[in-house]
């Protein structure tokens, strides 16, 4: 048996960020995308990754200056206290985010596939199975998702091709739907739509090199990117605007769109195995890091073991809302208000390293 | 091995977690709704019926069912189809099962009436529902529909309806019409529908064979149904007909359709008594102009069609004599120029809008939603001003050159 030191390479990392933001090209995010961006859906869904990438790009030179992981790039430089409190914020956001996407992944379940299960129980075995992959470790995290991104990739061609005969192009005009004005305004807010990028920075330390993490995010980003344009141009090219607007889970209901001629028309069933796997994953890589960020909070050293309770305590707040309507709008605002903050605070970081440098 | 075995338990028992739990079905259960039928009553009232298929029927299984019919046809009287569906079952003893559901035939009572609109919209919420259901609309009450058509060769009914789509989508007498495109056009433009019927209507005899509405194709002695043209939704309500030839014009001058196989008879430019068929194909997109800079919309439509030579009732010799090659090609330019203007006359005057989906061509002059709303394309459609330039190209003469004729003794 080979031996391993724990540490993941670039292709592991890039199959993480697909894993946890490439994912929200298919859960109800769209629907927030096309509320805001109407029939530019995909070029708002491009807007934010671009908005995202330039603070994400600082915040890789702050950490490949100081060759330190995200926390410790935090303690260095803003002091045991902020850090900490930065740390415990960031912890609760991801926190509450998990337990309202949990909910709406299940609510996507439940309405489309399982309507007369109980919602409760299908949180109970989607997330049991999360953790059950996210206790074996950070490692084999990474390695299943790599191990998964080929049919990702496979399954999206897939896709396309079936669905290539109901696309019609001419829908996605006129090109800048609401207005350009209207898109700036919205596109800063929804930045933390990718924030998970930003805490995948705290993993560095489990990478194998800084240029190996690097190259994973950016690669991995820039093909999250790529998928979530993509499907979005799809929703709008096969239900067209407004009709779009009504539908609540997009990609489930592409999916059923999707045939070989008449013969093979049924074919959603593939996609949805998949695609719950996938949600594993993701759900996997977000306890992993609530756990981490709740470990940090409170200087505890080995963090695994957390995992347990908070998936439990998740399973219990995602039981809160009543509805995925509910869930929709408490996700926007939580999106929203979390926006400027992951925006900054690589800005301020660099800000804070640069008055160092200076008093030094 | 302890630990071997152990997985191998613990596996065991997750395959047990497969079955599923609240929303485990039996396949054997399940009855399986392959069409459904939507009809106007009197008040709040939708009667709805159900084509159940028989599974043995069409299988290996057959002799285990010798005596049971191909389908099972139940209408129920509801204000919805998700009560209907359970009414359903007080009579059927399977579960109805909407999800191999790929054919919605409405009357055409009822897509006159507004309940229609409410029925499909309330339609779509189900899981069950595919949007890529094909939409047909009948003349008569959709349940009379359904019972009456019994194709001779086709037992099983989702067989049928498939086989007739196919054909249907290459020929354009007929839309191809479901309920995605449904809608997607609900804001003022037309959107064509099948139309078919199952009662024949006494009518006259048309030389041009795209004349005809269903109902009206002069057959005898056949299967009840014919589908030829198409009904007209505008709007989420039906306003009118068109009849195969509309149709098919509708479909030639739409941007992004593609035609593979028009067989149209023309008449023969060199005797006025006959007539010439062809068959055209319209393999490349219709070019298209619209200019929108001005108060009226200007529009420009350019149709390239390939023709083949299929038959001259005339006996005239259109292959070998390039003069009356280019005489034909010229005629047939000239006829569908004449009858298309006359069919953009009627959407303008009749429907006072467009079934071409121009306005989707229309979007792409526009930077933002609302700059398009504002220009309202659609209400300023009647009053465009339309040109329509055909080029037809015969390329093909089926494998005879002049016609053979009688007492060709070939002197000179």
């Amino acid at each position: 048996m080979q031996i391993t030191d724990g540490k993941i390479g670039a292709r592991e990392i890039l199959s993480m960020i697909v894993m946890v933001v490439g994912i929200k090209a298919t859960d109800t995010t769209p629907n927030m995308m096309i509320y805001h961006a109407q029939n530019a859906a995909w070029l708002f869904s491009l807007m934010i990754g671009v908005v995202m990438l330039i603070p994400f790009l600082v915040l890789l030179r702050l950490m490949g200056r100081y060759r330190m992981g995200l926390y410790d790039l935090l303690v260095h430089l803003t002091g045991r206290w902020v850090a900490t409190l930065i740390v415990a914020w960031m912890f609760v956001w991801l926190f509450i985010s998990a337990a309202l996407n949990t909910r709406s992944y299940i609510d996507i379940v439940n309405t489309l596939f399982f309507p007369q299960t109980s919602l409760y129980f299908m949180c109970l075995f989607f997330l049991l199975f999360s953790w059950l992959v996210a206790k074996r470790g950070f490692e084999t995290i990474g390695r299943t998702s790599w191990l998964l991104l080929s049919l990702v990739v496979f399954i999206s061609l897939v896709l396309s091709v079936s669905i290539w005969q109901d696309m019609n192009l001419s829908h996605l005009y006129p090109l800048l739907g609401p207005g350009l004005g209207d898109l700036l305004k919205e596109t800063p807010r929804h930045a933390s739509l990718y924030a998970e990028l930003v805490l995948m920075c705290f993993m560095l330390p489990y990478a194998t090199t800084y240029r190996s993490f690097r190259q994973g995010t950016l690669l991995g980003y820039g093909l999250s990117i790529f998928v979530i344009v993509l499907l979005n141009a799809y929703y709008v090219m096969v239900f067209d605007y407004p009709a779009v607007e009504h539908i609540s889970f997009p990609y489930q209901q592409l999916t059923r769109a999707a045939s070989f001629g008449r013969q093979v028309a049924h074919i959603e069933a593939i996609f949805l195995g998949l695609w719950i796997i996938t949600a594993v994953m993701h759900f996997a890589i977000y306890l992993y890091l609530t756990a981490y960020l709740f470990a940090r909070t409170f200087r505890i050293h080995e963090f695994e073991p957390l995992i347990l309770p908070l998936t439990g305590l998740c399973l219990l707040l995602s039981g809160f809302p009543k509805n995925v309507v509910q869930i929709n709008e408490i996700r926007d605002m939580v999106i929203s208000s979390a926006s400027i903050v992951y925006l900054a605070l690589p800005f301020v970081l660099w800000g804070l390293k640069l008055w160092r440098d200076r008093s030094s | 091995m302890i630990r071997r075995l152990w997985l191998t338990v613990a596996m065991g028992m997750m395959s047990l977690a497969l079955a599923g739990c609240a929303d485990r079905v039996e396949v054997e259960r399940l009855a399986h709704v392959v069409v459904l039928g939507l009809d106007y009553e009197e008040g709040n009232f939708i009667n709805v019926t159900f084509q159940i298929a028989n599974p043995q029927v069409g299988s290996t299984d057959r002799g285990q069912a010798e005596k049971e019919p191909p389908t099972d046809i139940v209408s129920i009287k509801s204000t919805d189809v998700v009560t209907a569906r359970e009414l359903a079952n007080t009579i059927i003893p399977r579960q109805l099962d909407f999800s191999h559901l790929q054919t919605l035939i409405i009357s055409e009572s009822m897509a006159r009436s507004p309940v229609f609109h409410k029925t499909v919209s309330s339609l779509v919420r189900i899981p069950e529902i595919r949007r890529e259901m094909s939409m047909i609309i009948c003349r008569e009450e959709a349940a009379t529909f359904i019972k009456k058509n019994k194709p001779r060769m086709e037992t099983r009914p989702h067989k049928y309806y498939e086989y007739m789509l196919d054909q249907w989508a290459i020929r354009a007498v007929v839309p191809d019409s479901n309920l995605n495109g449904y809608l997607k056009n609900l804001a003022g433009e037309l959107y064509l529908v099948i139309y078919a019927t199952t009662e024949r209507l006494e009518d006259e005899i048309f030389e041009n064979e795209a004349l005809y509405r269903a109902g009206e194709v002069p057959a005898e002695e056949t299967d009840p149904v014919q589908m030829m043209g198409s009904a007209v939704l505008k709007e989420g309500r039906m306003i009118g007909t068109m009849n195969g030839q509309e149709t098919r014009y509708a479909m030639l001058l739409r941007h992004e359709e593609k035609v593979h196989s028009v067989i149209s008879s023309f008449p023969d430019p060199l005797k006025e008594t006959e007539r010439v068929t062809v068959r055209l194909l319209k393999t490349e997109s219709a070019k298209l102009k619209i200019d929108v800079s001005e108060e009226v919309p200007r529009i420009e439509a350019k149709v390239k069609l390939y023709g083949q030579l299929l038959s001259t009732e005339g006996m005239e010799n259109y292959v070998t004599n390039l003069d009356h090659q280019e005489l034909l090609e010229q005629t047939i330019e000239d006829v569908m120029t004449r009858e298309t203007m006359d069919f953009i006359r009627r959407t303008q005057e009749e429907f006072r809008s467009e079934p071409f989906n121009w306005h989707n061509q229309v979007r792409k002059k526009f930077w933002t939603w609302n700059d398009y709303i504002r220009y309202d394309f659609i209400g300023k459609y009647p009053r465009a001003e339309v040109k329509v330039v055909y080029e037809v190209e015969i390329e093909n003469f089926g494998k005879q050159f002049e016609p053979v004729t009688v007492n060709d003794k070939h002197a000179e």
